[in-house]
């Protein structure tokens, strides 16, 4: 047990050793070369400190809220739209064929391209974040529902019919079921895409957010506050992926 | 039996053909109601039009070829050090103990995140788009070669070793049994590379074709967006085509 | 034994057009026999004999190019719960526990919670898997599989259950338990009418009332045999056992000795 934690420990000594380098470096040995400039290579210390104040001051969690509200009214937009119109791409194969072909030719533009058509229809503001987040994660979603009901095996409707199900339960009882765990792996990826692409959005046409916020660092000439930024971003996005893993776990316990 | 060959062919694409065309008859008949210059959406022909009097100047592949530069050079970076490490980091218990608490901090930070410091740090400049498609395409190159050499088949090594094979042999062994996963990767990460660069040179450059896009959103010509929009699509759907194939010729085996 | 048919096929021909060129095969050709009811039938055939084909007809999967099928006089049009199937990649619901999964019939039947849940616990019982009822399909081994398998399709108490060589994918120990098994679980229900598919003679001779023979595509019925020692019997020792075990090895195997050549 104890060995199993001083492993656990050592194994970030690396880690360690490049965060202490960089306080030492950035911290006191490069200042003394440049005092004048801004210092463009904040030290840990100082990427906390600003992190600290920002905390206290409300700023942080306003930002943080403001983002995360838009990802959750663009990814639920997107989930609503995507995942009723994939089912029904798997349930009509007829009409599968043919949206995938559109799918197929709106699918390889970059998500961040849609950021200068949510300006140009929406404006600066929170509703052009919403949009290219909307696009953005629909595709992951929407290709993973429609595998996910093609993947249903041919003797699980068979066994459903005989043993009496009808049209509709079959739908119900064994397609929407067995697609499950692909549709939740569409949506842990449409939420990682949604992520991305909302700092992007906010950091091109926006007034508020997370990315608004790593961008101003540059107007206000704090670069700790840029590398703050990021590593909240980094840290949100984490938890935002290791929560859909955990609810997959949770949600899915026969598909281990 | 032609005809009935050319409808096969047709059909896949109805829906496709009956929204185009009914984007450019709304663009051409509705849009003009709401929006007298039509800016906010031009239909589809105007988009092909200005596609070919772009390609005619030779302005488009101009900006093709800055982004693709930025792109390339970039992956090159980034395979060059992230298939190494990642390899590196599947062989070696202590290399991999040690680096990934570092690739685990890194990784989830969204590569334009990265924008706003690396300007501060480079300016607005070549050297500042090398760097975001660096950070942006290492992490899939580093982990699917750990994956790479992680999951070759603990038979295949011990079938190696019974049959004498020194540690240069294994060594070879190990990295052409993971060549299909480090091929994976460096596929996934020139698709990323093409679409992070996009957001990369919208928000700083005067070249590629992010540029081109935002440029022509100051300058109110809705139709060089599309222009810009599938020009990417085009090239990273090509690319993947490409990769595909040479998948095919490198690694016949798989 | 009652004469009374719980399932006749009359004259049935199955053809498939090939995708590619287009030639339609025959998969079945002219096939006419009766099941009586709660008889133990028995298809016997080498492979690509149209088994398959004949059960998917049965269970109303597909319907035939010309001929008819009827169950207690009612012609055959689509699947449903009279004619349940055993399949022999079992077609258990991962998600579903083996309990639920033996529910399931009973859900689509919509029957009252209570005597679903009586139900179920009963054939819990009847195939031996007290203890197992909240376990998934992955965590239960191939045999347990079958058995919930069999029950699932027992439990909704068919006109009669089909049974696609549901003992072909289990290894041959296990194969042996479980058709001591299923004469055990059969033994239980009073007279249920079971359509059995399968291509060991071993196993025929063990199970049938009545056995089926059929010909290499197109299939046909080749011979019919009437079975009625008492169970459980004795394949290698019963002399009438080993004169019918002589006559099917004649019948499925020795007609295919000239092909070889
Ligand atoms: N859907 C189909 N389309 C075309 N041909 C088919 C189809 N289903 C079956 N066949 C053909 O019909 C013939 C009988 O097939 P079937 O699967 O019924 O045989 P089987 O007796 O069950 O064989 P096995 O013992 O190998 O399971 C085969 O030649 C097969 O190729
Ligand atoms: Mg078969």
């Amino acid at each position: 047990m104890g060995s199993k934690l001083l492993r656990l420990i050592s194994s970030f000594s690396l880690l360690a050793a490049i965060l202490i380098g960089w306080e030492i470096v950035a911290g006191t040995i490069y200042p003394k070369y440049n005092a004048t400039s801004v210092n463009i290579f904040p030290p840990p210390s100082a990427v906390l400190g600003i992190f600290w104040d920002l905390l206290r001051s409300g700023e942080l969690v306003t930002h943080t809220l403001a983002s995360m509200a838009r990802v959750a009214v663009g990814f639920g937009i997107a989930t609503l739209i995507a995942v009723p119109l994939g089912l029904s791409m798997g349930a009509w194969p007829a009409w599968g064929e043919q949206m995938r072909v559109v799918i197929e030719v709106l699918r390889p533009i970059p998500p961040f391209a849609w950021i200068p058509f949510g300006l140009l229809w929406f404006g600066v503001g929170p509703e052009q974040t919403v949009f290219v987040i909307v696009i953005s994660s629909i595709f992951p979603i929407l290709m993973n529902t429609v595998a996910g009901v093609e993947q249903v095996e041919p003797v699980l409707k068979r066994s459903a019919l005989s043993l009496g199900a009808s049209k509709l339960r079959l739908f119900i009882n064994v397609v929407l079921p067995r697609a499950l765990p692909q549709i939740i792996v569409g949506l842990r990826i449409g939420l990682g895409f949604a992520w991305m692409v909302l700092v992007a959005s906010e950091l091109i046409g926006s007034t508020a957010g997370l990315g608004y916020l790593i961008l101003d660092s540059r107007n206000l000439g704090l670069p700790s506050l840029a590398f703050m930024g990021m590593f909240v971003i980094g840290i949100i996005g984490y938890l935002l992926d290791a929560g859909m893993r955990w609810l997959e776990r949770v949600l899915l316990p026969w598909n281990a | 039996m032609e005809r009935i060959d050319l409808v096969g062919r047709v059909r896949p694409f109805l829906l496709l053909g009956f929204l185009i065309i009914l984007w450019e008859l709304f663009s051409r008949f509705v849009v003009p109601h709401y929006d007298p210059s039509g800016l906010s959406l031009p239909p589809p022909s105007a988009g092909i039009a200005d596609a070919i009097n772009l390609m005619k100047q030779g302005y488009l592949h101009q900006h093709v070829i800055a982004s693709a530069r930025r792109v390339y050079l970039g992956f090159a970076l980034a395979a060059v050090i992230g298939i190494p490490i990642g390899i590196l980091m599947g062989m070696f218990d202590l290399a991999r103990r040690q680096l990934n608490p570092v690739v685990g901090i890194l990784r989830p930070i969204p590569p334009v995140a990265w924008i706003p410091i690396t300007l501060l740090w480079f300016g607005v400049t070549d050297k500042q788009q090398y760097f975001i498609i660096f950070i942006g395409t290492i992490f899939p190159l580093i982990l699917h070669a750990v994956a790479g050499v992680r999951t070759v088949d603990p038979v295949l090594i011990r079938a190696a070793r019974s049959l004498g094979a020194d540690s240069g042999a294994m060594f070879r062994l190990l990295l052409t049994a993971s060549l299909p996963m480090i091929f994976l990767g460096i596929r996934i990460a020139l698709g990323l590379g093409w679409f992070i660069i996009v957001a990369s040179e919208m928000v700083s450059a005067s070249t590629g074709l992010g540029f081109l896009i935002t440029e022509a959103r100051t300058a109110m010509l809705t139709e060089r967006m599309y222009v810009g929009m599938f020009a990417i699509g085009f090239i990273g759907y090509a690319q993947d085509r490409l990769l595909v194939w040479l998948e095919r010729k490198i690694i016949p085996w798989k | 034994m009652t004469a009374k048919a719980a399932l006749v096929v009359d004259n049935v021909t199955k053809e498939y057009e090939m995708a590619r060129s287009g030639t339609r095969i025959a998969a079945l050709e002219g096939l006419s026999f009766t099941v009586r009811e709660g008889e133990f039938f028995v298809v016997l055939g080498p492979s690509g004999s149209g088994k398959t084909t004949l059960l998917n007809l049965i269970a109303g999967f597909e319907l035939p190019t010309k001929g008819t099928l009827t169950v207690n006089g009612a012609p055959i049009e689509q699947p449903g719960w009279q004619r349940a199937v055993v399949f022999q990649e079992h077609g258990l619901f991962p998600w579903l526990t083996a309990a639920e999964n033996i529910e399931f019939g009973l859900r689509m039947k919509k029957l009252p919670k209570g005597e679903r849940r009586d139900l179920v616990s009963k054939y819990i019982e009847i195939v031996g898997l007290k203890g197992s009822e909240d376990k998934y399909p992955k965590e239960l081994s191939g045999g347990m599989k079958q058995r919930i398998g069999i029950a699932r399709a027992l439990v909704v108490d068919s006109d009669i259950v089909i049974m696609d060589e549901p003992l072909g994918s289990l290894d041959a120990q296990t194969r042996t338990e479980m058709q001591d098994e299923l004469l055990r679980i059969l033994h239980k229900e009073k007279k249920k009418t079971v359509l059995f598919v399968t291509h060991s003679i071993e196993e025929a001779l063990k199970l049938a009332d009545s056995i089926v023979v059929m010909s290499e595509r197109p299939g046909r019925v080749k011979e019919l045999f009437r079975v009625d020692s008492p169970r459980p019997r004795d394949v290698l020792t019963d002399p009438r056992m080993i004169d019918l075990n002589v006559k099917l090895h004649a019948l499925l195997y020795r007609s295919q000795t000239p092909k070889a050549s």
